[in-house]
């Protein structure tokens, strides 16, 4: 007997194959079978008109900490998505010895931007200092699967103790951090994760940037020992430093035969060329039998912003800086209310809207994301250039009548600013040589949402600007994500396979608006995007989320390795 | 010393940032021709733009490099 049958639905089975109707059987957390469903079974969901694809996976997150408290890493698992990496940037929160928390508190803050009270209130550190300790303890209680990382500035804090932020180690010692590195993928970690650009709370170098080459090596060797994966933060603002990371990974992948992945990679309009040479390089080293794999996010580029504050949104507008630079709110609202003032910043804000979007200034689609007065809730979420319609008025002058109407409090989001050319993102993603990641997911929750790319690669990248065909998208997510981490049994729909699955319309699936949440321990605001159009969510054959009845009681997730 | 003989800041752009926050990015070019790119976050660019004395990215064009120093000082 089957403990669920989903029956009728689109089945795209993470190949790339063209998609197909059929059931899919799930017994004691595995598919069993593919087709027509055996008739005996205790629960059966009804997918007619809905896809039915392998559970997603998110490559790039930090949700090491939000996991201590939240078992089902809200809002992913909505998503679809039912395997998450954590620990990237050479950041995990093991190993790691009692007298350093603090420490591996204030630059996971730092670089992650994650409030002190969630941090302080949500964290047992009761499992002690061992990756296997912590492991094991994540592991009782976990929704999703995890396939953790652990970071190399986590191992030299624990090697090296304060040294680690200060000089290169010695020989003992990187034979010591060989050690540790073994012991955490003896304990279940996929890879080790390093970061060659990130700064600690005091602007200085976290740990993984005093390591010699030399150190890299050693710890990539380690990897070879079991060909797991290198994770790495290159400089992503620069094409010719970029280029020379892909080299040395390539030249790492082929010492040690591991795969490696380095992340973010953009479309930039300030290096135009960038993503194409990038590209070209890693493509000469695939060649060469190397495995690099650049991870590129499907997102772009949003920005928060008020009129109370200095934002890099108006570093282009003088009249705009310079008001938003006055020392004072009440001078500020005084500029904004001035008539003759006002003029002029709505004229150096306008372009034309053949070349507004490209500048970031399509005032049109910029939301209201969050009001002051009650007597303005019902404009939260919506466009200005909506509000700007039914007022008579331009887009910008309703943003500062608002705005000065609420002094100065009015949350806005201007989305598209950067990372958005759907043509040339849309050709990263599809690139055979592209990881489609690097979200963050779990990161920057007071500043903006990291959830819900898998949504928005699918409404954005399939049905709108197309660039994948659906079940391509899906197989990006799912067989090759498994295959480029080796997490085996996974990403696809096939008997034997675990049963990850999500259940979505594919005409409706999507990231949701960015709201607000409350739900971080102790004090604090989140940011976060549900989702829409997903429908089931299983994760190791147990119902972990769905449309009807939210989030359930199952505790099927799994370390898996 | 001349501004001919320093580097200075060629081009200045909003652009992505680590895990997809907006970041200004500034490329400088060296006197011998080679050049370089500087990432400056929200906080940092605000400061440089204080300490030049302009209200616009466009106007750190052509300034010399050590219009930056204090970016790399704000915390002290």
């Amino acid at each position: 007997m089957l403990d669920v049958a989903i029956t009728n639905g689109l089945l795209v089975d993470g190949s790339g194959l063209p998609a197909f109707r059929g059931d899919l059987g799930i017994a004691r957390g595995k598919i069993v079978s593919v087709g027509p469903a055996p008739v005996e079974t205790k629960r059966t969901i009804d997918a007619a008109g809905r896809a039915v694809a392998p559970g997603f996976v998110d490559p790039h997150t930090l949700f090491d900490a939000q996991l201590c408290w939240d078992p089902e890493a809200r809002p992913s698992l909505e998503h679809g998505v039912t395997s998450i990496v954590p620990g990237n940037c050479s950041l995990s929160l093991a190993p790691l010895r009692k007298d350093q928390r603090g420490r591996l508190s204030r630059m996971f803050r730092q670089i992650e931007e994650m409030p002190e009270a969630a941090f302080d209130d949500g964290i047992d550190w009761r499992w002690g200092e061992s990756f296997e300790a912590w492991v094991e303890a994540l592991a009782k209680n976990l929704a999703i699967n995890v396939a953790p990382l652990v970071g190399h500035s986590s191992i030299r804090l624990f090697v090296m103790g304060e040294d680690a932020a200060g000089r290169a180690a010695r020989t003992d010692e990187v034979r010591r951090m060989q050690d540790v590195l073994r012991g955490c993928l003896d304990a279940g970690a996929v890879g080790l994760s390093t970061s060659f650009i990130d700064i600690d709370e005091n602007l200085r170098p976290v740990p993984s940037r005093y390591a010699h080459k030399s150190e890299l090596a050693a710890l990539c060797a380690v990897l070879g020992e079991r060909g797991r994966m290198l994770q790495a933060v290159h400089e992503f603002f620069d094409t010719e430093l970029t280029v020379a990371r892909v080299d040395q990974l390539a030249e790492l992948s082929l010492a040690h035969g591991i795969p490696t992945t380095f992340s973010p990679l953009f479309q930039n309009r300030a290096f135009p060329d960038m993503a194409e040479r990038v590209l070209a390089r890693v493509e000469e080293q695939w060649g060469r039998g190397a495995r690099v794999w650049p991870q590129v996010q499907t997102r772009p580029i949003d920005i928060s912003f008020t009129l109370a504050q200095r934002s890099l949104l108006f570093i282009t507008m003088p009249s705009w800086y310079t008001v938003v630079s006055l020392a004072t709110r009440a001078e500020k609202l005084a500029a904004f209310r001035d008539p003759e003032l006002r003029r002029r910043l709505i004229a150096e804000a306008t372009l034309p809207p053949e070349l507004a979007a490209a500048a970031g200034r399509d005032w049109e689609s910029t939301l209201v994301r969050k009001v002051a007065h009650e007597r303005n809730r019902a404009l939260e979420g919506r466009r200005l250039g909506e509000i700007a319609a039914e007022r008579g008025k331009d887009p910008l002058e309703v943003m500062i009548e608002l705005s000065v109407d609420e002094e100065l409090e009015t949350w806005f989001l201007r989305s598209r600013l950067g990372h958005c050319d759907d043509v040339a993102v849309g050709a990263m993603l599809a690139h055979p040589h592209v990881h489609v990641g690097a979200g963050d997911g779990g990161a920057h929750v007071a500043s903006f949402a990291t959830y819900g790319d898998t949504g928005y690669l699918f409404s954005r990248f399939v049905r709108e600007a197309p660039a994948l065909r659906l079940e391509a998208a899906v197989k990006k997510l799912t067989f090759d994500a498994c295959s480029i981490w080796e997490l085996p049994g996974r990403g696809l729909l096939r008997p034997g396979y675990a049963a990850d699955v999500v259940v979505f319309d594919a005409e409706r699936i999507d990231r949701g608006p960015e709201v607000e949440a409350r739900d971080l321990p102790g004090a604090g605001i989140r940011w976060v995007r549900h989702a829409e159009g997903v429908e089931w969510v299983l994760v190791n054959g147990s119902i972990a989320w769905s449309a009807a009845h939210g989030y359930g009681d199952a505790r099927a997730g799994a370390i898996v390795s | 010393m001349t501004a001919g003989a320093l580097a200075v800041i060629e081009d200045a752009e909003v652009s992505a940032g680590h895990d997809g926050r907006a970041e200004i990015v500034l490329r400088v070019r060296y006197p011998n021709g080679a050049s370089a790119s500087v990432r400056l976050d929200e906080e940092a660019a605000a400061v440089v733009l204080d300490g030049a004395g302009v209200a616009s990215l466009s106007d750190l064009r052509g300034r010399p490099w050590h219009v930056l120093a204090p970016a790399r000082e704000r915390r002290g």
